[in-house]
């Protein structure tokens, strides 16, 4: 595909605009991840205890609740988020899904899924010991999102 | 436990001095197989309403009966629809009979002895007097017939209560702390996986008491870092308990 990049005066809208023969799912995943930049530009702070932490959502393995509260995972440690599961599901990068009622995955760090008979998937992430279930709901969606990984791994 | 040690102590030699009768052709001639069989399921029975278990001790009950159709002149009995009826009887009385909590942040209907024999919470004034734990102190978990992960932030863990039922929970334990020693772990698990995930510095006595199930250890274990005491507790039935160290 060929690209081309305009520089525009400052008081113009920054647009993107994909020219293409069909809509296909890579160019849908494609424009669903322009339209997610604005937003992913969004800082979400990290806590815990009184600390708060700036950290990249590259390093979030998956955000999973627990009762009242958010958690985001990372390799080796846990931090709280101040917002609902919902309102991240809606503000983050398009690499992150949605695996269960209770969880948000990266699809950047899953390194294995372990489907089980009854549909639940077990999903393991590199480098760390940390495992999280994928109802048989969301189970489709993770596959796809997978399928597109290669979208986001160079951005 | 001391009930049911007793309960299989009797069964057991019951299947004995009947195995023996039968070899020294003593006696009426028996369908042996049937005969200890049918004395094995009635003490998986008794022993799971000991527990209060209803659902696990009503289903040989149903095996039992399809054991003995003939002699019962149940020959035309349907084996499906009857374990649907009685596993249907089980839920019920599990939702009829089952104590109520006196503290409306423990879910788990059962409190435990040091020993790790179950009894009722209702039972021992000074188990309830235990139980009242805070938030960040106590953690419950229930699972039944599903597959979950729960992973523990408490700054203060006391106790951790982990119910399971025909399903199977990987619990991780790497992101809390422990404020008691030694830490409680309380199982109640039947027919069920349960993989407790577990820093290395823990030193865990394992005082469950288990039927037909087993506990078993993964990773290895250091002895470099201050030491947490936990105390791995309750009761298994036909499950598996797998303590991974990370």
């Amino acid at each position: 595909m060929h690209v081309r990049l305009e520089i525009v005066d400052k008081n113009q809208p920054e647009t993107a605009v994909i020219r293409c023969h069909e809509l296909t799912p890579e160019i849908e995943a494609m424009a669903n991840l322009i339209r997610r930049q604005d937003v992913s530009r969004q800082p979400i702070v990290f806590y815990k205890g009184d600390e708060h932490y700036y950290l990249s959502l590259r390093e979030i393995l998956f955000f999973e609740t627990d009762d009242d509260h958010v958690y985001a995972h990372s390799a080796a440690d846990a931090f709280e988020v101040k917002a609902r599961l919902y309102e991240l599901e809606a503000a983050l990068p398009g690499y992150f899904v949605r695996v269960s009622r209770s969880a948000i995955a990266s699809i950047l760090h899953i390194y294995s899924i372990q489907k089980s008979l009854t549909g639940v998937s077990l999903v393991a992430f590199r480098q760390s010991h940390k495992e999280i279930y994928c109802s048989r709901m969301y189970g489709r969606e993770l596959f796809r999102k997978m399928n597109e990984r290669f979208i986001y791994e160079n951005i | 436990m001391k009930t049911s040690r007793i309960l299989w102590s009797l069964l057991l030699l019951g299947c004995g001095v009947l195995l023996l009768l039968h070899a020294l052709n003593i006696g009426q001639t028996y369908d042996l197989t049937r005969i200890i069989a049918s004395v094995l399921l009635l003490g998986i029975s008794i022993s799971s309403f000991l527990h209060r278990q209803y659902f696990i001790g009503t289903l040989p009950l149903a095996v039992i009966l399809y054991l003995w159709r003939v002699p019962l002149g149940l020959e035309d009995m349907n084996i499906v629809l009857v374990i649907v009826a009685i596993a249907i009887l089980g839920i019920g009385l599990s939702a009829l009979l089952r104590p109520r909590s006196r503290h409306r942040h423990v879910k788990i209907h059962h409190d435990f002895r040091s020993n790790g024999e179950i009894i009722d919470a209702g039972q021992d004034d000074a188990a309830a007097d235990d139980a009242v734990l805070g938030e960040d102190e106590q953690v419950n978990i229930n699972c039944s017939f599903g597959e979950e992960t729960k992973y523990i932030h408490a700054r203060q863990l006391k106790r951790v209560n982990v119910g399971c039922s025909f399903g199977g929970t990987k619990i991780f334990f790497d992101q809390c702390q422990v404020a008691a020693d030694p830490l409680q772990i309380n199982l109640s698990v039947a027919f069920s996986g349960v993989e407790l995930v577990v820093p290395r510095n823990w030193a865990i006595q394992d005082k469950v008491s288990s039927f037909a199930s087993s506990v078993s250890e993964e990773g290895l274990i250091s002895r470099d870092d201050e030491i947490v005491n936990v105390r791995l507790q309750g009761s298994l039935s036909f499950s598996g308990v797998k303590i991974r160290y990370v």
